[in-house]
């Protein structure tokens, strides 16, 4: 019964995902047809462009067509690679799947333990360094914070590889099975490679954690302390169930439902930040690839990239309520 | 330490609670003798609360406990960190809460929160835990304890809550109850049955309880010893039946007479003069000095005596004929 409806309940995001994308993209300055029609087109020339894109049309004709396109899951080509969108998408999904789940886990372990932590010792030092971590984090832009490391970790120390990619190109790629080349190359028991993945992956995904900490890390510390200092832990007291169980059971599980939305929120915050700091690794992922096209007004590839970042935070966030109603009665809206 | 059974079960002497420089319990004593309901009598504020936490070992971080003696059965209370004293806390120790719904765990079910009070205390595992369970729930008259067991506390009344707490006190056969204020939220009904419901599994398992409530004319009905408490300090400890035709302190007197189930009409109702006394400024020697009809010049300067025998003790320099 609960499952179905808030499944529908995620239509109307969808549908308004679809619509916000068209007309955002069709707001971005920049007139693709004169860009593709080369810098020595004639206007003639680039009228012919534009009605080959279709964009001669009435912005309601483009919508009909946008949408047509949609239900055949057809994103358009991009101009520039020449591709159809969704294989240039689904080709680089895979890099920024792994490097931001890698990076929300991350943040996420860290996060969860610097607000244990705190809350625990509240006023302390395991609070200061959690007050210090989250403020770093949420002060520190990260595309400069991914340029500092690399400066520092590559430039000066050498203890990093360039940040060029997934992996340097002495390795071979691994054949791609999951798309997580961390799992592929052990897959294929290429140790040296494995290594190789995961020297690649710890600059962007320090970057991404370390901006997305701090939320984490204070909600986890708020909700926790709220929890502790509450009557149902006062109980589990004194009736001498052992600190573990106090903790994990009768303080964790209550806190859990506002940390868990808490990681919701930051995986759309990382999702953002991808674009910028994919560009920054070289990363081959769809941020980088938006951002290319963005910057040429190549208009398909942007909208399909949107679309997707937009369809995966529905649906994380669908996951979430899920696991959230799984965990917390409170939770359950129906009834 | 292993608990001394020939004692009384719970001995304090010269408890102190302090909040900072507050001193919210003062230099109190109180015995708990075994299979008697004592009842600790105060309005909202005079410690009342805060003693019954201390014996509990839940007293609030902030709070600073000092007393020369504070023990159970022998069991010195005052190290709340001693393995000694844990094992005691909800094995012989367990307590009921005013918010019942709050003191449980709203994300587990019922049944696995007294699953776990039994199984640290009882060693139960498998299915002998889970019938265990089901017997405590049953014990306090919880129809279907089967299927009760897997209800959250979103899914119960107030009343429910307040049985399934006691289920959870009485689970490992305690010997000592504390009661804070368990229906002070519950409507006159549902109120009347839980106190019945808890009187009658005190006196069928022959255990002590401590009786907290601002309420005199429910002490009465319930309690066989009434212990009245002013702004921290106990005032008179007697009989419950000889309080209420001879009470001897002045604050026990006025309180009576401002009890709804003491007058004869609405009319009669004395109010008490003034309020609690301000415990961060400065106090008198006997904290209903300002408010007392029969103070005198010493009642400011030096600590009331203590006088009467043990089921009629006062603490007052001019008490009652």
């Amino acid at each position: 019964m609960r499952l179905p409806r808030r499944l529908l309940s995620a239509v109307p995001s969808l549908i308004g995902i679809v619509i916000l994308t068209f007309v955002l993209t069709r707001l971005l300055p920049g007139d693709p047809a004169a860009y593709f029609a080369g810098p020595a087109a004639t206007p003639e020339s680039i009228e012919e462009v534009r009605v080959q894109l279709g964009l001669d049309k009435s912005i309601f004709a483009q919508f009909v067509d946008y949408i047509s396109a949609l239900s055949r899951l057809d994103l358009g080509r991009s101009l520039s690679s020449g591709q159809t969108v969704v294989d240039d998408l689904t080709a680089r999904l895979p890099a920024t799947l792994e490097l931001t789940v890698s990076a929300l886990l991350l943040a996420a372990i860290l996060g969860i333990a610097l607000g244990f932590g705190a809350a625990l010792r509240p006023g302390r030092w395991p609070d200061r360094l959690c007050d210090a971590v989250t403020v770093f984090g949420q002060a520190m832009p990260t595309f400069f914070l991914g340029l500092l490391l690399v400066y520092v970790f590559y430039y000066k120390l050498e203890w990093a590889p360039a940040p060029m990619g997934r992996l340097e190109i002495f390795y071979s790629s691994p054949t791609e099975v999951t798309g997580f080349w961390t799992i592929d190359t052990l897959l294929e028991g290429d140790i040296g490679a494995f290594q190789g993945v995961i020297r690649q992956l710890i600059l962007p995904v320090i970057t991404l954690a370390l901006f997305g900490l701090g939320p984490i890390a204070s909600m986890t510390r708020t909700s926790l302390l709220q929890v502790l200092g509450g009557d149902s832990v006062r109980t589990a007291r004194a009736f001498g169930l052992s600190s573990r169980k106090v903790l994990w059971t009768y303080a964790f599980l209550p806190a859990a439902v506002p940390i868990l939305n808490t990681i919701g929120m930051v995986l759309s915050f990382l999702l953002g930040a991808n674009v910028l700091v994919e560009k920054v690794f070289g990363w081959p992922g769809v941020g980088a690839y938006a951002i290319e096209a963005l910057l040429v007004s190549d208009f398909a590839p942007v909208q399909g990239f949107v679309l997707l970042m937009a369809v995966t935070y529905v649906v994380v966030n669908l996951c979430i309520d899920l696991l959230a109603a799984a965990i917390d009665p409170r939770a359950r809206t129906d009834g | 330490m292993t608990p001394d059974w020939t004692k009384n079960l719970v001995e304090a002497r010269n408890l102190n609670i302090r909040f900072g420089s507050t001193p919210v319990v003062d230099d109190i004593s109180l015995d708990l003798p075994k299979g008697r309901i004592t009842a600790l009598v105060g309005e909202s504020g005079s410690g009342k609360s805060l003693v019954a936490h201390s014996i509990a070992g839940i007293l609030t971080p902030a709070a600073r406990l000092e007393a020369d003696r504070l023990s159970f059965a022998g069991v010195d209370l005052r190290d709340t960190k001693s393995p000694g004293w844990r094992d005691l806390r909800g094995r012989q120790i367990a307590i009921i809460f005013q918010n019942p719904r709050a003191a449980l765990s709203p994300v587990r079910r019922v049944g696995q929160q007294i699953g776990d009070v039994i199984a640290r205390h009882r060693g139960l595992k498998g299915a002998e835990l889970s019938r265990a369970v089901v017997e405590a729930l049953g014990a306090v008259g919880i129809v279907d304890p089967e299927a009760r067991q897997n209800a959250y506390t979103g899914e119960l009344s107030g009343g429910m809550c307040q049985r399934v707490m006691i289920a959870l006190a009485l689970a490992c056969n305690p010997r000592l109850l504390i009661a804070d204020e368990p229906t002070t939220g519950l409507d006159n009904t549902t109120q009347a049955a839980i106190l019945d419901l808890v009187v009658d599994q005190i006196r069928a398992r022959d255990m002590s309880c401590l009786l907290i409530t601002h309420d005199l004319a429910l002490a009465r009905e319930y309690a066989d010893d009434i212990c009245v408490m002013h702004a921290g300090q106990i005032v008179e400890k007697a009989d419950s039946a000889r309080i209420f035709t001879a009470s001897q302190h002045p604050y026990t007197h006025a309180l009576l007479k401002a009890s709804a189930s003491q007058a004869d009409s609405i009319a009669s109702l004395e109010p008490i003069k003034g309020s609690l006394p301000d415990l961060n400024g400065p106090l008198p020697a006997c904290r209903f000095a300002n408010r007392c009809p029969r103070a005198e010049e010493r009642c400011h300067s030096a600590k009331p005596p203590v006088s009467g025998p043990d089921t009629a003790r006062v603490n007052c320099w001019n008490p009652l004929p």
